[in-house]
């Protein structure tokens, strides 16, 4: 284990140096910093959100359980009218499901690469219109 | 487990810290200012649209030359930095996980201690928890751990540092950091900063002038780290219950309606889903055995328990972790139903009706599939009937779920399961015993914090650390016949009322409030020692030697024996304390005990008065413990259940049979005894005397020829005690005091003191009786004999003096406003 702490005194500039020093270096600092956020941990919690949903997603739909469930008769009907009208009924409910799955997956996909295109997009679009403002 | 480094690269001059202020400032005008722009563009892009610049808003928005354009796109740059901002806002922890096994300190802190840190001009010790306590956050932690705040804040005072004491602020630091590693948390806030300053060696010495106060600090920190979790997991709960199907339909749709059992039962689960539970702390063993035993195929358990362990809570507990998944997979989606024998009962009057409601009941689970079958008290199933008929559900149940894949769990009490279920053919092989024990005071002490979080709010009152801690603690010690932690949760919940949200200068329900609770519900006084208490138990000899002439030796004992056990400086699990008074009859043994009674009551302490004479034969050992089969306990131990702070007076204890001896060895040694039901009755609240005329002749003679108390005492320990009593019980008793035989002249204290009662009495008649001093000398030469004390003296005042008063009051010569003088032969003289 090893320990820097430094507490020499600098020689203190005046306060209003350092205040008008902080409110020229931190604009900066954010927007170069927005960009690296925005591709490096905003991106790396973007995605971690979408594995939890995507976790989420079988709480919510139980796509598995019905899959497993295909030949069980629903609602206990035992003889093989109920379990004809059952298995048909669950592969119509799977096919939901699945339609349902692939929709979910397609948004967030959607959700995804508009995160990722959005500021590049809007930085260029907003240069672009506020070029032409200038130019004309 | 990976080693981890940590590393603290800090920079705590008055530039940096300036600077990082200045920094703060800016990126708080930053976050402004962009609000301010983005507002303003879209209100103006808002105007534009409305105004109609072009055919539509799309086309507009992607043509670069509108205004709409110009307006929606920087809008867009403005709103993608504030998000930035909010998801980053103030210093982003980093995770505490370690790359390449090293941890920077200095990136883990969150905003607020960033805050604390550069607003202290000094970094140490005393400082920083100077700090501290200007935060709302700790400053809570400290109230409910009842240091007096002012007092410490004085403290505080003097001794805050000068200069920052780097090495200190260092440790600190890394302190907290290991201890927010291991509780894998992101980042290290204000409770692990104070944690951890609470541990350093010079602040603990500093705080170990309030006894305990660093301990309850802990806990209270403790306390709110647990709460934090338990917040944590009701948010994942909510979010998750929220999907699962309602009602009496399984996810797959595999169940059938089960109308008939949603008549006679309660939805377990379906209360859960609808956050109806509380979660239930401190039973993670046990449902981790309750898994093992599931999946190893046992589908029938009985959960045996004392009542107020909490086996509906367990059930309740269950049904949430169904709920949750965290239970083996065949019983995941399953309805958790306790069937109400009440319900199944109602308006049965038929005859075979209830046969065919069970059998109805039975039916519908098969069918559904989905139905976990939970009965409550089964005991009380059994016999179960309307009068008309009855029908012994248990055997029915039996015989339907023996080969059956039901799970089916069912509850009980030991005593129960001793009396009835154990004996019932073949409930011990179809169900599973699964054994609840008594929460541990850990546990107890969890759920009772969790319990108090959910009520303060509502009643508008802080629960402190030290009035759990006591209503654990005092409930486990003075209520045996009650279990954890349903004892300590009655005491918590009566405090928290007794508080109202109004008390000045706090409401805090503290370790006092507690003990006053404690002490309105046992009747043992446990709080501190005030008052007109203080007074009694200090001059209690004073007392005492007012009433009983002589035995100097014995007062003191039996007033040294209540202050040491008021004040709790010695080990409590003995009775207060065990004293055998020896010495010739008529000489005041029995007197003192009475005495000390009777100043003690005002106090709640009851006399438990047993003549061991009549308890000189082997049976009477039921008297004494209970009738076996008879459901009660014994005179004494029921005598003790209801009043544990009590005088047990054993008079004549020589007489006692030897098995009584053995009973009370127990009583004696372990301070507590067990009856005949089972129940263990607390003895540890019991002042215990018991007298013996035994060696009475040996006394005597010892006295007449002059020996010392302690030859005497050394010849009837050495000679005498044996013969009569197992040396183990003679070793058991704290003190044995010999009493004096009576001298004429204390004889003569004593007949004045009886004299004066009479004169008393008479006084509320209005009648005035002198006794004077020849009159008193009298009586005591006719009231006394060497053999039998002062025992004569009671006939000689009622033959020669209340005879002959009561016949004067028949007569009307005596009446009120009378004044007489009772001459030395027993005659009535008017005094003019």
């Amino acid at each position: 284990m090893w320990y820097t702490i430094r507490t020499k005194e600098v020689s203190l500039k005046s306060g209003f140096m350092t205040f008008v020093l902080s409110f020229i270096r931190i604009p900066f600092v954010e927007i170069v910093g927005w960009v690296f956020w925005w591709y490096g941990r905003g991106l790396v919690q973007v995605l971690s959100w979408w594995r939890n949903e995507s976790r989420e997603l079988e709480d919510h739909i139980h796509w598995k359980q019905w899959a497993k469930a295909l030949f069980v008769p629903m609602y206990g009907q035992r003889d093989w009218k109920g379990r004809l009208i059952s298995l048909f009924m669950r592969l119509v409910m799977l096919v939901y499901k699945t339609v349902w799955v692939l929709v979910w997956s397609v948004f967030h996909l959607i959700l995804i690469l508009a995160y990722l295109v959005f500021p590049v997009l809007s930085l260029s679009m907003a240069f672009i219109a506020l070029s032409y403002w200038l130019y004309d | 487990m990976i080693e981890k480094t940590f590393t603290l690269e800090i920079d705590i001059s008055a530039q940096a810290k300036l600077r990082r202020k200045a920094d703060a400032i800016a990126r708080r005008v930053l976050d402004a200012s962009s609000v301010l722009a983005v507002t303003t563009l879209l209100a103006g892009l808002l105007v534009s649209i409305a105004m109609g610049n072009g055919p539509t808003v799309l086309s507009d928005i992607m043509e670069p030359r509108s205004l709409v354009a110009r307006l929606f796109w920087s809008a867009m740059v403005g709103s993608a930095f504030l998000v930035y901002r909010l998801a980053s806002a103030g210093v982003q922890p980093n995770s505490l996980r370690p790359s390449n096994g090293k941890v920077r300190v200095e990136r883990c802190l969150q905003a607020q201690l960033w805050q604390l840190i550069d607003s202290t001009p000094v970094l140490a010790e005393f400082a920083l928890l100077a700090a501290l306590l200007k935060k709302p956050q700790a400053f809570v932690l400290f109230l409910r751990s009842e240091v007096p705040i002012r007092e410490l804040l004085d403290a505080l005072e003097h001794n805050v540092e000068s200069e920052s004491n780097i090495e200190a602020f260092h440790a600190i630091l890394v302190s907290a950091a290991r201890s927010a590693s291991e509780r894998s948390l992101r980042s290290i806030g204000i409770d692990e900063f104070l944690g951890a300053i609470l541990v350093q060696p010079r602040v603990q010495e500093f705080l170990s002038q309030w006894p305990e106060a660093s301990e309850y600090l802990l806990d209270s920190i403790r306390w709110a780290q647990r709460w934090e979790a338990l917040a944590s997991r009701a948010r994942q709960y909510k979010k998750r219950a929220g999907w699962l199907p309602k009602g009496p339909m399984n996810i797959t749709m595999t169940a059938t309606a089960t109308p008939f059992l949603d008549l006679v039962s309660r939805d377990l689960t379906e209360s859960a889903k609808r956050g109806g539970f509380q979660p239930l702390l401190g039973r993670d063993k046990e449902f981790t055995e309750l898994n093992t035993l599931l999946q190893g195929h046992e589908r029938h358990v009985v959960v045996v328990g004392h009542p107020g362990v909490g086996k509906t809570s367990f059930f309740m507990e269950l049904a949430q972790r169904i709920v949750e998944g965290r239970v083996p997979n065949f019983i995941t989606d399953q309805r958790l139903l306790s069937v109400d024998p009440g319900r199944v009962l109602a308006g049965a009057t038929r005859p075979g009706e209830l046969e065919m409601r069970f059998q109805q009941l039975v039916a519908e689970v098969s069918r559904a599939r989905n139905v976990i079958l939970l009965f409550e008290e089964i005991d009380q199933w059994i016999g179960m009937g309307t009068g008309q008929q009855s029908l012994d559900v248990v055997d029915e149940l039996l015989r339907t779920i023996e080969r059956s894949p039901l799970v089916v769990f069912s509850t009980t009490s030991v005593g129960q399961w001793t009396q009835s279920l154990e004996k019932k053919s073949g409930f011990v092989s179809v169900f599973h015993r699964f054994d609840l024990n008594e929460l541990s005071r850990d546990g107890a002490q969890e759920v009772l914090e969790a319990h108090a979080l959910s009520r303060e709010n509502r009643l508008g009152v802080l629960v402190s650390v030290p009035a759990i801690r006591e209503a654990v603690s005092a409930s486990a010690r003075l209520m045996h016949d009650r279990f954890l932690p349903e004892k300590a949760l009655q005491i918590l919940d009566e405090s928290m009322s007794h508080v109202s949200p109004d008390q000045k200068p706090l409401p805090l329900v503290t370790k006092q409030v507690v003990d006053e609770t404690v002490e309105r519900i046992t009747h043992v006084p446990i709080g501190q020692v005030g008052g007109k208490e203080r007074d009694l138990l200090l001059h209690l000899e004073e007392n005492l030697s007012r009433q009983i002439v002589g035995q100097t030796q014995a007062i003191a004992a039996v007033s040294n024996a209540l202050r040491r056990s008021r004040a709790q400086v010695e080990d409590r699990s003995r009775p207060i304390a065990n004293l055998l008074f020896v010495g010739p009859t008529g000489v005041g043994k029995t007197l003192i005990a009475k005495t000390v009674a009777k100043a003690l009551l005002g106090q709640a302490m009851n006399m438990v008065r047993l003549d061991m004479s009549e308890y000189q034969a082997q049976a009477s050992i039921d008297r004494f413990l209970g009738v076996p089969g008879g459901g009660r306990g014994g005179v004494v131990t029921e005598a003790l259940r209801s009043s544990p702070y009590a005088l047990l007076l054993l008079d004549e204890l020589e007489k006692a049979h030897p098995k009584i001896l053995t009973i009370l060895l127990q009583l004696m040694d372990e301070g507590r005894v067990t009856d005949v039901t089972g129940r263990t009755i607390d003895t540890t609240n019991v002042l215990l005397i018991a007298t013996s005329n035994a060696a009475t002749p040996m006394i005597t003679q010892a006295f007449k020829e002059g020996q010392t108390i302690e030859a005497i005492r050394k010849e009837l320990l050495g000679s005498i005690l044996p013969t009569i009593f197992p040396p183990e019980f003679i070793n058991r008793f704290d003190d044995i005091i010999i009493f004096e035989p009576l001298t004429q002249p204390q004889i003569e204290t004593i007949a004045g003191l009886e004299l004066a009662k009479i004169q008393t009495q008479l006084l509320e008649k209005g009648i005035h009786v002198e006794f004077p001093p020849p009159t008193v000398r009298w009586i005591a030469q006719i009231g006394f004999n060497q053999q039998y004390g002062a025992r004569p003296l009671r006939r000689a005042i009622q033959d020669s003096i209340e005879n002959v008063i009561a016949r004067s009051l028949i007569e009307g010569t005596l009446k009120a406003g009378s004044h007489v003088r009772v001459l030395p032969n027993g005659v009535l003289e008017s005094v003019a």
